[in-house]
C-alpha cells in the first residue's frame, strides 16, 4: 500500500477511521499535543518558580494539580514535561530510523557479505540489554535531552533495520526488480523507484511503537535520575518524587497525574499504531 | 550442526570483545575527563608531575595495551576498587548477582508458564475468550511502563491492602526464611514477568496459528489423535523454535526492565547497584556491573542456542 498515491491514502484513512479505538486514541493524542503546545503560553504558566507559600501542597485554586516539594506548580511542570518527553520520543525515533532504515535497505538489497555483516552487527546490538548500556552511556556523556536522544536512538535502530531487511529482501526478489536490473537501471534508482515504495509500509506501523517505546525509555531513565535532570521537567523526573515512600503513599498528587498522563500518551500512541497496522493489512489484525 | 554451534560461540566471543572494548573506552573517557579536571584545578603543574600522574593512572600506555591489561585483570576477578565504599568491586558484584538472577529467572519462568498455554489456547480458538484475554494482556504488557506498574502495585497491594512488603528482600530484624523471601519476591516477579508476557504471547499465538494449517496437523487429526495430543505433541512442538527465539531475545529486555524494578523495590541486585553507583559517580562499579550483566545475558543466549538443538529434531539430526 502506497501512501504517495492519493487514492491509496484515502482508502487507508477510511480503514483507519473504521478502527474506533484507534480513532479515539488519535483524537486524544492530538488534543494532548495541542494542550502541551498552547496551554503554557495561554495560561502564562511557569514550571520553574517556587511558590514558597505552598510547598508540597495538594490541589488548590492557585495550583490546580498542587505543587512539588519545592513549591513548583505541577500542572505547569506536566505540560512542560510533556514537551520534553514528546520531543525526545520523536527525535530518538528519527535518529533510530535514520540509522536503521538505510542499513536495513543496504543489507536487504545487496545481501551477500555486506548484508551479513550488517545483520551481525544488528544481532550484536540486540544481544545487549540496551537499558544498561543506555544508562552507562548517558552517565558518561552527562545526562541531558541531547544525550538521552542519542543513547535511545543509537540503541533503538535494530528493529527498523531488521524490518526493512525483511521487506526489502522480499521486494528484491520480485520480477519487476529483476527486469529493472536486466535493462541496466542503476541500483540507487531501483531502490528509490521500485524497492522502497513496496517495502516501506511496515515502517509506518513500527514508527508509532518506536515513539512510544522511546517515551517509555526516556521517562524510565529520568525516573531513575539518569535522564532529563531537574530543573528541566519531564514526566519521568516528576514521578521520581514517588521514590520516597511518604510521597508515594500520602502525597498522590505529586506523582499520580504525571503517571496517568504518561500512561494515556503511551496507550494512545500504541492504539494508533494498531490502527495503522490493521488499516495496512487486515490479515495482520492482532 | 556442530559447525553451527562453533560459529555461534565464536560470534559470542566477538560480541564479548566488542562489549568490553566499548565499556573500556567509556571508562577511559571518564578517566581522561578526571585528569582534565585535576589539570584545570592546578594550572601550574610541571611536566614531571603530569607524566607521573599519567603513569599512575595508567594513561601513558597505548590504548590496546591498556585494554588488554584491564581485560585480563577483569577476567581474573580484579575489577578495581569502589571509590565510594573502598572495597573491591568484585566483592560487591558477588553479593548482588544472586538476587538479580533469582528475580529475573523466576520472572522468566512465570512469563513462560502464563504466555505459552494462553498463546496456544488463543491460537487454537481464535476470537474466543482466551484470545481476547491474551490480546488484552499483551496490550497492557506492552503499554505499561514498568516503573508506573511498580508504583501502582506498591500503592495498592503493599500500602493500601498491606498484602506484600513495600521493599527489600527480607524483613528487617528477622531470620531469613524462605517464606519471607517468597513474600518479598511476589510483586517484583509479577511485574517483571508481566513485562515479558506481551511479546511472548503474540509470538506463541502466531507461531502456533501458522503451524495449525500444516499438513501434519491434519494427518495427526485424521489418524484419530486426541485434540490435546495434536495441540501439544505436534502443534506446540513445531512452534517451539520461534517461541524459544523470542524468549532468548527478551532476556536483555527483562534484565533492563529489572533495573527499574530493583530500584523501586530496593531489591539488592545488580540493577539497584548500578543506579546507586551512577548517583555516587562510582565508575569502576558501573562499568564492572554493566559488563557482568551483559556477560550473563550472553551466556543465557548461548544456553538458549543449545536448547534449540534439544527441541528441534530437524537441527539435531542434520549430522
Amino acid at each position: 500500500m502506497e501512501v504517495k498515491n492519493k487514492n491509496g491514502f484515502l482508502a487507508f484513512l477510511k480503514k483507519f477511521v473504521h478502527h474506533k479505538a484507534a480513532l479515539a486514541a488519535l483524537i486524544i493524542f492530538l488534543l494532548e499535543v495541542l494542550c502541551i503546545l498552547i496551554l503554557p503560553a495561554v495560561l502564562d504558566l511557569d514550571p520553574n518558580t517556587s511558590d514558597y507559600l505552598a510547598m508540597a501542597k495538594g490541589p488548590s485554586a492557585a495550583h490546580i494539580l498542587g505543587t512539588d516539594e519545592i513549591g513548583r506548580d505541577l500542572f505547569a511542570r506536566i505540560l512542560y514535561g510533556g514537551r520534553v518527553s514528546m520531543f525526545v520520543g520523536v527525535c530518538a525515533t528519527l535518529m533510530s530510523v535514520s540509522i536503521g532504515v538505510p542499513l536495513g535497505v543496504i543489507a536487504g538489497y545487496y545481501q551477500g557479505k555486506v548484508g551479513a555483516i550488517i545483520m551481525r552487527i544488528c544481532e550484536m546490538f540486540m544481544a545487549f540489554p540496551s537499558m544498561i548500556l543506555t544508562l552507562v552511556l548517558i552517565t558518561v556523556l552527562e545526562p541531558s535531552a541531547g544525550t538521552v536522544i542519542f543513547a535511545i536512538g543509537i540503541m533503538g535502530w535494530t528493529r527498523h533495520c531488521k524490518l526493512l531487511y525483511g521487506s526489502v529482501m522480499a521486494a528484491r526478489s520480485k520480477e519487476y526488480v529483476e527486469a529493472a536490473i536486466a535493462i541496466g537501471t542503476s541500483s540507487p534508482k531501483i531502490i528509490a523507484k521500485y524497492i522502497l515504495p513496496n517495502a516501506i509500509s511496515p515502517l509506518w506501523v513500527s514508527l508509532a511503537f518506536s515513539i512510544s517505546n522511546a517515551i517509555i525509555s526516556e521517562s524510565s531513565l529520568s525516573f531513575l535520575g539518569a535522564g532529563i535532570k531537574a530543573p528541566q521537567a519531564s514526566w519521568g523526573n516528576i514521578i521520581y518524587a514517588a521514590q520516597k515512600l511518604d510521597v508515594l503513599t500520602s502525597k498522590p498528587w505529586m506523582w499520580v497525574p504525571a503517571a496517568l498522563v504518561l500512561l494515556v500518551t503511551v496507550v494512545s500512541i500504541n492504539l494508533v499504531g494498531e490502527g495503522i497496522r490493521d488499516a495496512f493489512d487486515p490479515k495482520m489484525r492482532r | 550442526m556442530v559447525k553451527k554451534m562453533i560459529g555461534k560461540l565464536l560470534f559470542a566471543v566477538v560480541i564479548l570483545f566488542a562489549l568490553t572494548f566499548f565499556v573500556f573506552s567509556l571508562s577511559n573517557m571518564v578517566k581522561g575527563n578526571a585528569l582534565d579536571v585535576i589539570l584545570s584545578d592546578e594550572i601550574s603543574m610541571s611536566q614531571e608531575t603530569y607524566d607521573a600522574l599519567l603513569h599512575e593512572m595508567g594513561l601513558d600506555q597505548p590504548i590496546p595495551v591498556r585494554y588488554w591489561n584491564w581485560l585480563t585483570a577483569f577476567v581474573h576477578g580484579d575489577m578495581g576498587m569502589s571509590s565510594k565504599y573502598n572495597v573491591p568491586v568484585a566483592d560487591m558484584i558477588r553479593q548482588r548477582i544472586g538476587p538479580t538472577l533469582l528475580l529475573t529467572f523466576t520472572a522468566m519462568i512465570l512469563a513462560v508458564c502464563i504466555s505459552v498455554p494462553l498463546g496456544v489456547m488463543s491460537a487454537y480458538k481464535p476470537y474466543s475468550i482466551w484470545d481476547n484475554l491474551s490480546s488484552a494482556l499483551a496490550f497492557v504488557s506492552s503499554s505499561m511502563p514498568g516503573f508506573i506498574l511498580c508504583l501502582f502495585a506498591i500503592y495498592i497491594f503493599a500500602v493500601r491492602l498491606g498484602w506484600f512488603p513495600t521493599q527489600g528482600m527480607y524483613s528487617a530484624n528477622q531470620a531469613h526464611t524462605l517464606g519471607d523471601l517468597i513474600h518479598h519476591l511476589v510483586l517484583p516477579v509479577l511485574i517483571a514477568g508481566l513485562q515479558l508476557v506481551g511479546s511472548l504471547l503474540k509470538q506463541t499465538r502466531s507461531a502456533v496459528l501458522e503451524v495449525m494449517n500444516e499438513d501434519y496437523i491434519k494427518t495427526a487429526r485424521s489418524k484419530g489423535l486426541a485434540e490435546r495430543a495434536v495441540l501439544v505433541g505436534h502443534a506446540l512442538r513445531n512452534a517451539l523454535i520461534p517461541i524459544v527465539t523470542t524468549i532468548s531475545l527478551s532476556v536483555p529486555f527483562l534484565v533492563g526492565g529489572s533495573v527499574v524494578i530493583e530500584q523501586i523495590f530496593s531489591w539488592p541486585g545488580m540493577g539497584s547497584l548500578i543506579i546507586s553507583s551512577i548517583n555516587d559517580r562510582d565508575y569502576n562499579v558501573i562499568m564492572a556491573a554493566a559488563v557482568v550483566i551483559c556477560v550473563v545475558v550472553l551466556l543465557t543466549n548461548i544456553a538458549m542456542d543449545f536448547i534449540y538443538l534439544l527441541i528441534d529434531p530437524r537441527l539435531s539430526k542434520e549430522n
